[in-house]
């Protein structure tokens, strides 16, 4: 009677494991059963959204390089399909159409939109990318002055993928570094702006593949209100990246007044303050630009062992900041009204019941604004030589 | 010694008579066809008709000879010259006392008989343990005898507390198990306990210790060992120690300690021979590796199969890239990889020594390089397979390290089907029985469930001897 009851209970419990096992059985995904998106991009044409994926392809490298198709591409590790819809979810509906595996997004960590599509608004995009549960929300974002399908297309012979390339670039810190969080976040904020760094192709070097070539930042696309609105370009674009706190890895060359030559300068730390101020119901920013660095050029005839010399070349550096930023103040100020650089962030933390009560006619207030630039800039070093180099006859002294 | 008893010959309570003839036959017919039993009858030199009756595999006969028989037959009034003596009354307790070893010597006219301890030394010496050996500590580990198992744990503490009890157990072996203890240390419960439930225990036959700690554990049908088997006395000494008891039998090197825990398992003896940084070092390294042997193919499996948003991108493309040709699921990949590697271990430990390294060559090269090779198992996996036997094969104690190679199965299906749901189910199943599984009273999580601050120093650290007394 006892063993009976046993049994019962014991093939119900194995019933009950199967019944459990066997439903988790058909979630299962093997890795060989996904395309693997490594980035997405988004473009606009005939009124369509056009969704492109790089998909990685699994094949063993040196598989392909044994059987000797020399012809394949150098790294030919990835590939990308593109599909058109009147939505981007109409367009990643589409696209798994045109792709034998299960599309699978939780990889794609650069998304590449282009600037055509950007005229459009980012709003869908964004929705549709925070809201898409595979997607990663610190993807790395850029625009393209091309198309961006021709930027995921390339096969990049450095990196395994142009994605790779593009997120090493954002590492780097060779633009803006903005993720998919973050610029949601800055076009929700009260500036409603957001920058994003532009992409273009390199040309391919001679004899090799059209694609086998590298994507590279030039320029910033400025976005107002969730609309592409213009791009900076150099030098207003060194000055855009300097408000918004991005500058990094930059080498600026600095001239002198009557003397003959240039020194530039590597700069290792780039800080900007802002800070606002309601004086008397005027408003105005402070920005403090705090920065560090070293001579790595100088073809003038100085030695910069001199701290006069030395503390000129700081003040030409500090003009040079101060005549950056003011370019790109008259842009976003004057030329496009558009709150680049986030002072209405500013504000409304500063002073959230003023900026409140005059949240309506922000935009006017912040045309007229007052714009005070100061600079704190130091030369730490003077690189591994103190006196000029390769000027002749000058071994002797 | 207890009292003598069982059932050694077709025996009852005839008691001896005094006449060596009379006794002798009856012995004689009891050991009916005994062909190692030797009857020497012989007169005493005052003329008294005697018998000696002893096992000659397990006597010494040439000891036997010199120092009962020569003084008996030689001098006038001369008796043997044999330390330990005892006398028997009744032919059943003279027939065991033979068996147990023991010379009988019947004379004329008394009504008992007397057993020398005269028992020859078979069996090996002391050697270094196999299944536990020690860079750095003592070398010596315990033999199938009793009595040299029990001295080496005399040797080591020299104290009139350290209380060895020894009874008989097993219907046809008669073995002898000693129950040892540090009195004042152990708590005298805990002794009555395990007494009561030696004394509970009917079996058969005693081959090895394992048939007893089957016969006395809380909880037999736990995959998790609940008395630690060790055959080095050092470490049977340290636990004594720390008050728990020690289980030796005859016949086997392996003792029985108890009561343990799952933490006590994970360390080894050397973690205290050692520089104090290092041991914690090592202690935490085995506590890892510990739990890689159990959940590693699991995890591997459940994070490939369900969790691909987990993996970093780089390794996910290795692994696609690697798995691209595999014909077979992740799953399916796992066990074959992990039946073979178990059956790989299995031969390598039951063949003999040389063969025993061919096996493993072999094993190598077919699991390792050519199943990738052939595009039949992926890389990864081999690494993952690989990893899991290493850690297992760091856990201190064989029993610990087969329980985890056992349950390691179940959670892999549970992750292949489940996922990282199905691992956690496992470990939650696993923590429910750990937690109410005890060893002879104390829980077996302790001292970490339920906490005990100051022992759980011990588990995090490790002690220093030193401050232990007082």
């Amino acid at each position: 009677m006892k063993t009976k009851g046993i049994k019962y209970s014991l093939a119900f419990f194995l019933s009950l494991l199967c019944g459990l096992l066997l439903s988790g059985c058909w979630d299962r995904n093997e890795i060989n059963d996904l395309a693997i998106v490594l980035a997405t991009g988004i473009d606009y044409s005939h009124q369509k959204v056009e969704l492109t994926a790089q998909i990685f392809i699994p094949r063993k490298s040196g598989s392909v390089s044994s059987t000797g198709s020399s012809e394949s591409s150098p790294s030919g590790v990835t590939m990308i399909r593109t599909a058109e819809g009147s939505t981007i979810a109409e367009a990643l509906n589409r696209l798994q159409r045109k792709v034998s595996r299960e599309m699978f997004w939780g990889h794609c960590e650069v998304v590449v939109i282009s600037e055509q599509a950007g005229k459009q608004g980012l709003r869908e995009y964004l929705d549709f990318l925070l809201r898409y549960p595979q997607f990663r929300e610190h993807a790395y974002v850029f625009t393209s002055g091309g198309e961006a399908k021709e930027v995921l297309a390339l096969l990049d012979p450095l990196e395994r993928s142009s994605a790779e390339s593009l997120r090493e670039m954002a590492n780097l810190g060779l633009g803006s570094r903005v993720t998919l969080l973050e610029l949601a976040q800055s076009i929700a904020s009260p500036s409603g702006s957001a920058i994003l760094s532009r992409m273009l192709i390199s040309p391919a070097d001679p004899g090799q593949k059209k694609l086998a070539t590298t994507p590279y930042a030039k320029g910033i696309s400025l976005f107002k209100d969730g609309y592409y609105v213009k791009t900076a370009l150099e030098p207003v674009s060194v000055g855009v990246l300097l408000l918004s706190n991005e500058l990094n890895n930059f080498i600026m060359p600095i001239e002198l007044p009557q003397v003959k030559g240039a020194f530039s300068i590597r700069m290792n730390k780039v800080k900007t303050k802002l800070t606002p101020s309601i004086v008397n119901g005027t408003w105005g920013m402070g920005v403090h630009i705090e920065s560090e660095g070293e001579v790595v050029l100088n073809t003038t005839n100085y030695d910069l062992a001199n701290p006069v010399m030395l503390s000129k070349v700081e003040e030409a550096w500090l003009n040079r900041f101060k005549e950056l930023a003011e370019q790109a103040l008259q842009l976003a100020q004057k030329d496009l009204s558009a709150d680049i650089y986030k002072f209405a962030d500013q504000f409304r933390r500063y002073n959230a019941g003023i900026w409140k009560k005059n949240q309506e006619n922000w935009l006017t207030i912040y045309r007229n604004m007052e714009v005070e630039i100061t600079g704190n800039v130091i030369i730490t070093d003077t690189g591994k030589s103190i006196e000029p180099q390769g000027i002749p006859h000058q071994a002797s002294n | 010694m207890s009292k003598r008893q069982g059932a050694g010959g077709s025996s009852d309570g005839t008691v001896i008579t005094g006449q060596p003839e009379i006794d002798g036959a009856r012995l004689q017919s009891i050991f009916l066809d005994c062909s190692d039993m030797v009857f020497h009858t012989f007169q005493t030199n005052s003329r008294l008709s005697a018998v000696c009756i002893f096992c000659v595999g397990l006597c010494d006969a040439e000891r036997i000879e010199r120092q009962v028989l020569k003084p008996l037959a030689e001098t006038e009034g001369g008796s043997p010259t044999v330390s330990s003596t005892q006398l028997v009354y009744t032919l059943q307790e003279a027939s065991q006392a033979i068996l147990d070893g023991f010379a009988l010597l019947l004379m004329e006219g008394e009504s008992n008989g007397t057993i020398y301890a005269l028992s020859k030394n078979i069996g090996r010496t002391t050697e270094e343990p196999a299944a536990e050996s020690t860079v750095r500590g003592p070398r010596d580990g315990f033999t199938e005898s009793l009595e040299s198992n029990l001295a080496l744990l005399r040797m080591r503490l020299k104290i009139a507390s350290f209380k060895s009890k020894t009874i008989t157990m097993g219907t046809y072996t008669n073995t002898k198990v000693t129950l040892a203890f540090v009195e004042g240390l152990i708590s005298p419960e805990l002794v009555q306990e395990v007494e009561r439930r030696l004394s509970r225990l009917k079996i058969d036959y005693v081959l090895e210790s394992h048939s007893i700690e089957e016969g006395i554990v809380d909880e037999r049908f736990s995959p998790f060992p609940q008395m630690l088997a060790t055959e080095r006395p050092d470490v049977v000494v340290s636990n004594l120690l720390e008050g728990r008891f020690v289980i030796l039998v005859d016949g086997t090197p392996f003792s029985l300690v108890a009561p343990i825990t799952l933490s006590s398992m994970l360390q080894s003896p050397e973690d205290y021979y050692q520089n104090i940084y290092i041991s914690i070092a090592i202690r935490w390294m085995r506590y890892i590796f510990y739990i890689m042997s159990l959940l590693l193919p699991s995890f591997y499996v459940a994070i490939t199969t369900f969790h691909q948003e987990m993996i970093p991108t780089v390794l996910l493309l290795s692994i696609a890239r690697a798995r691209e040709e595999i014909p077979f699921p992740a799953l399916v990949e796992a066990l074959i990889m992990e039946v073979s590697f178990e059956a790989l271990r299995e031969a390598g430990v039951r063949l003999p020594k040389q063969i025993g390294s061919a096996v493993s060559i072999v094993g190598a090269l077919i699991i390792g390089q050519a199943a990738t090779t052939a595009g039949i198992v992926s890389a990864p996996m081999i690494i993952i397979v690989a990893l899991t036997g290493i850690a297992s094969f760091m856990v201190p104690r064989y029993s610990a390290s087969i329980s985890t190679r056992l349950l390691r199965f179940p959670i892999m299906l549970l992750a292949g089907t489940l996922g990282l749901t199905g691992i956690i189910l496992a470990i939650i199943l696993l923590v429910i029985h750990l937690s109410s599984l005890r060893s002879f009273g104390t829980p077996y999580l302790s001292p970490i469930a339920p906490t005990s601050a100051g022992k759980l120093k011990d588990v995090w650290w490790r002690s220093i001897p030193w401050s232990k007394s007082r």
